[in-house]
């Protein structure tokens, strides 16, 4: 099947202010020893990096969500991966939400279900652009089940929920599982978020 | 597939005899065929007329699905399958 190149600003991903998307998967094909080969579904994440408000230049959101240190949000969602035999399908179910961390300010539109449970002085310090570079002095807080509320894609960790978007490039039926967030915030330039989803491919 | 052969002494309990000594009385031993299958196709396995009680030559059998097809679309099982003992002395037990 030929390749077919176009530019990225006609990308259509359903979805607004996306900086990069990206797709990896592979199939799960096993040899027996007898020489017989196994064709097992495919296995996969993607990887979106958006901008987490509006890209319209000229709205007036914030664009640093509320803050005014540099900082970092991360957190995980855990999904355990089940074949039901019955139907020849695997699928994901979720666990009990993940953890979560909030690295400088807390952002307008982030918070912890549960927590923050510590707290404690971090930092960042770097010299590779000279010894008169800034570091510095944050707080770092650990809770568990993040709630984003923000651009583009809003979730609660805590009640994941299969998302279904990119309809028209992937195969029918797939869902998309969020496994990991991560928002980073530069004052005063910008921010933006990062997200990666996990899915699976079955056989027809 | 893996052959395996499985072994049983025939045996009565240890009976104690004299001075802590104990008598243990074997009749035979018996030598069991299993076969081992990685990946064994749905029409392929065993029914029951492969059993002994309907003349077969296999005892029993167990199978699992896996989440694979081969590349015909045949839905794949693992599993193991035992044929009818065979008695052989004693000595020809591996070990003993």
């Amino acid at each position: 099947m030929p390749c077919d190149c176009n530019i990225a600003g006609m990308f259509d991903i359903e979805l607004d202010g996306i900086i990069s998307a990206s797709m990896n998967s592979s199939a799960d094909i096993r040899l027996t020893s007898d020489g017989v080969i196994l064709l097992g579904p495919a296995f996969g994440t993607i990887n979106l990096v958006a901008y987490p408000y509006p890209p319209n230049p000229s709205s007036n959101e914030d664009r640093l969500l509320g803050v005014e240190c540099p900082t970092r949000v991360g957190a995980s969602i855990n999904w355990v991966r089940r074949y039901d035999c019955d139907d020849d399908k695997y699928y994901f179910i979720p666990q009990t939400g993940g953890s979560a961390w909030v690295e400088g300010d807390m952002p307008n539109n982030v918070s912890f279900e549960l927590g923050p449970f510590s707290e404690y002085k971090s930092f960042s310090a770097s010299a590779s652009s000279g010894p008169a570079t800034v570091y510095l002095d944050t707080y770092h807080r650990d809770g568990f089940n993040l709630i984003y509320t923000g651009r583009p894609i809003a979730f609660q960790a805590g009640r994941p929920e299969p998302i279904n978007i990119l309809s028209s490039r992937l195969p029918s039926g797939i869902e998309l599982y969020l496994q990991s967030f991560s928002l980073e915030i530069t004052p005063p330039f910008s921010s933006q978020v990062s997200y990666s989803f996990v899915f699976v491919y079955n056989l027809p | 597939m893996i052959i395996q052969h499985r072994y049983r002494m025939r045996a009565g309990n240890p009976m104690p005899a004299i001075n802590d000594l104990f008598f243990y009385q074997t009749f035979m031993a018996e030598k069991v065929r299993v076969d081992i299958y990685e990946a064994k196709r749905d029409v392929d396995l065993l029914v029951t007329d492969n059993f002994r009680g309907r003349g077969g030559e296999f005892i029993s059998a167990n199978y699992t699905r896996l989440p694979y097809k081969d590349t015909s679309g045949n839905i794949m099982f693992s599993g193991n399958e035992e044929h009818i003992p065979e008695y052989i002395d004693e000595d020809d037990v591996p070990g003993a």
